[in-house]
């Protein structure tokens, strides 16, 4: 590691260390002091109260919808994400750009917004209302309303990821698939995914982190069945507003483990996605001649 | 036999390939030469069926397989970057080509691995059959890149400026021993190269590109010693150039400077002459009688580069002469010396302005 002299010379080391105190007080009062917090409501009463809390029916079920949830949104998110970054670094037509903007939409939406566009769209009185109601069919107020809001919110997170990947790939490792007979299937599996892999797996995560957490769409088009249509974030909603303090933080302590180990699993794909970037570098063998 | 048929390609308004014609014998290693942006890898990323031309064919063999993909047109493909699989070793990347082929033409695993391992022989790097690309050098990631490309027994090996990733020495030791192999295994062989020595060095044709098109094409020696234009001669080697005009048979340079050369009339007409053609002497006489003094000089290996300024036409002129006619000569800066140019050719071209 190279000192940055710059700083640590004479007159800045006053202003660095009141800096580098300010950081760190922003850091614990804005993110460890509340997680602690999180920590102690949820297992005010104990640990068997805790386990009681997060075994209890309508609480389990929660879980096992935004599980379902993310794995679906995720699943979707990360086919249309290779996808579409492959369209946009591989080829340049007409309405490129437009595509690339229109997949941060949902960046730049307000969730709540994105919920309400699909009551617009999918609800009693929307667009495509009657003919739902007439088969039969249920959107919104029902899972999959909370599958399409959650798949739609969490939508540019693999794209965003993979195209800049793919952008310092380039197209040669395919053309010299190409070349040496690959077919398009090979190409995907034996060329592209292994060199995107770490990207992918960075994007993927990111994206059922975000699933998991959805709040504000998910509210909109879930109409609170409790057991039925709420999600994990939604849960603890109504258990808060319940009163019932211990039962909210149990949950909501569950998100927060998912979320630490997220970023913990974050670090470790960027490491490596640092190190397969850099492999371009000189090697150790010798040139022998 | 490879036939490019009047192929024409455009990228938005520029013209990157304008109606190119032209024919490769068998067997030859053949050179696409030519300043950059001047369509030479655009025409070799076609005839592999890597690019598709706006206009006209290519045949192979006496087969159109102009609407052929890559893999269907028996070629290996070597790319300027290597364009290695960084995620297999050596011996997997060398494979690849074999074991993506459909199942009934697959050989078998055991056939692969023999096979692969006389590639990695044949370029010399058996040794390394388990190492990642990311720990090779330079020279042997193209040497890995070329047995991938070897491996499916293409008809028509094609290289997109295959050396100039690589530093100086590499680059001569690869291109000789391409030249090697390109004798011992004998397959029809197309270059892409900006670098005329590499392209005079190792091709038995030379076919050299200016401005989307073909301007000349010959062995080696035929375009270096009768180039069809300016640019041509331009493009081989250092020039010192002249322009002017031609009066019955004569060229007079525009700065009229007393000497001539036979030639048709024509009223623009330009006059090179190479460093090392003009000789140079301390004393006027017949064929010495352009005037000039000595502005500076410096040696480069085996010879004295000398400019020189026209005393009547202040042109600068790089004179190229050995050492040891240099020492005869005690020449020092602001001599006055005459330069013979006789040697000098006159073109009569618009590719002058290169």
């Amino acid at each position: 590691m190279q000192k940055q002299y710059a700083i640590e010379t004479g007159d800045n080391k006053f202003s660095l260390i009141v800096f580098i105190g300010l950081t760190y007080f922003f850091v614990i009062v804005i993110f460890i002091l509340p997680l602690l917090l999180v920590a102690q409501m949820a297992f005010e009463k104990g640990f068997q109260e805790y386990l009681r809390n997060i075994i209890e029916n309508d609480t389990l079920q929660s879980i096992k919808l935004t599980i379902v949830t993310t794995l679906i949104a995720t699943g979707l998110n990360t086919v249309f994400g290779i996808g579409a970054a492959w369209l946009i670094t591989k080829y340049s037509f007409r309405g490129r750009n437009i595509l690339l903007t229109i997949i941060d939409v949902p960046f730049s939406v307000s969730p709540v917004v994105s919920g309400m566009m699909f009551v617009l769209l999918f609800g009693a009185n929307g667009w495509f209302g009657e003919i739902l109601s007439a088969n039969n069919i249920k959107i919104i107020f029902a899972v999959p309303g909370i599958i399409l809001a959650t798949t739609f919110v969490t939508l540019p997170f693999v794209v965003r990821e993979l195209i800049p990947v793919m952008e310092t790939i380039g197209k040669e490792f395919e053309e010299a698939a190409v070349c040496l007979g690959a077919n398009g299937w090979n190409l995907l599996f034996k060329v592209t995914l292994p060199s995107i892999k770490w990207g992918l797996l960075y994007g993927v995560i990111i994206c059922s982190a975000r699933s998991m957490g959805e709040f504000g769409a998910v509210s909109v088009v879930s109409g609170h069945i409790r057991g039925v249509t709420t999600t994990v974030p939604l849960q603890v909603e109504m258990l808060y507003n319940e009163y019932r303090f211990t039962a909210a933080f149990s949950l909501a302590s569950l998100l927060m483990c998912i979320a630490i180990i997220t970023i913990v699993i974050k670090t470790v794909i960027e490491d490596k996605k640092v190190k397969s970037n850099s492999t371009n570098k000189k090697g150790s063998f010798n040139d022998k001649n | 036999m490879i036939k490019i048929d009047t192929i024409t390609k455009m990228f938005g308004d520029f013209i990157a390939l304008d109606s190119i014609n032209h024919a490769i014998d068998h067997g030859k290693l053949v050179a696409l030469l030519g300043p950059s942006g001047c369509g030479k890898t655009t025409l070799l990323r076609i005839i592999a069926g890597l690019e598709r031309p706006d206009s006209g064919s290519v045949i192979m063999n006496n087969v159109d397989v102009s609407d052929k993909s890559p893999k269907d047109r028996g070629i290996g493909f070597v790319f300027q970057h290597y364009a290695l699989f960084n995620h297999m070793t050596v011996f997997e990347n060398t494979a690849f080509g074999l074991r993506v082929k459909p199942k009934k033409d697959r050989p078998d695993d055991a056939i692969i691995k023999s096979k692969v391992k006389d590639l990695l022989k044949l370029v010399q790097l058996d040794w390394l059959a388990d190492a990642y690309p990311s720990q090779l050098s330079g020279g042997q990631r193209q040497r890995v890149a070329l047995a991938r490309a070897l491996a499916i027994e293409p008809k028509v090996l094609l290289l997109d400026e295959p050396f100039s990733a690589l530093d100086a020495t590499v680059r001569r030791e690869l291109r000789k021993w391409i030249r090697q192999l390109h004798d011992e295994l004998h397959i029809t062989s197309i270059f892409v190269t900006h670098d005329q020595e590499e392209a005079m060095e190792i091709a038995d044709t030379v076919i050299i590109m200016n401005d989307g098109k073909i301007v000349q094409s010959g062995t080696p020696d035929s375009v270096y010693d009768h180039p069809v234009n300016s640019f041509v001669y331009n493009f081989l080697g250092d020039v010192n150039r002249f322009d002017g005009k031609l009066h019955s048979g004569n060229f007079t340079a525009k700065h009229d400077s007393g000497w001539h050369y036979a030639h048709n009339d024509a009223s623009e007409v330009v006059g090179m002459i190479r460093p090392h053609e003009i000789d140079i002497s301390l004393e006027p006489g017949d064929t010495f009688s352009y005037k000039a003094h000595v502005t500076s000089y410096r040696s480069s290996g085996p010879v004295m580069k000398i400019q020189v300024q026209g005393d009547i036409d202040m042109q600068m002129i790089d004179v190229e002469i050995s050492k040891s006619r240099f020492c005869k000569l005690t020449i020092d800066e602001g001599s006055i010396v005459y330069l013979n140019l006789q040697e000098i050719r006159v073109f009569v071209d618009e590719g002058a302005g290169i």
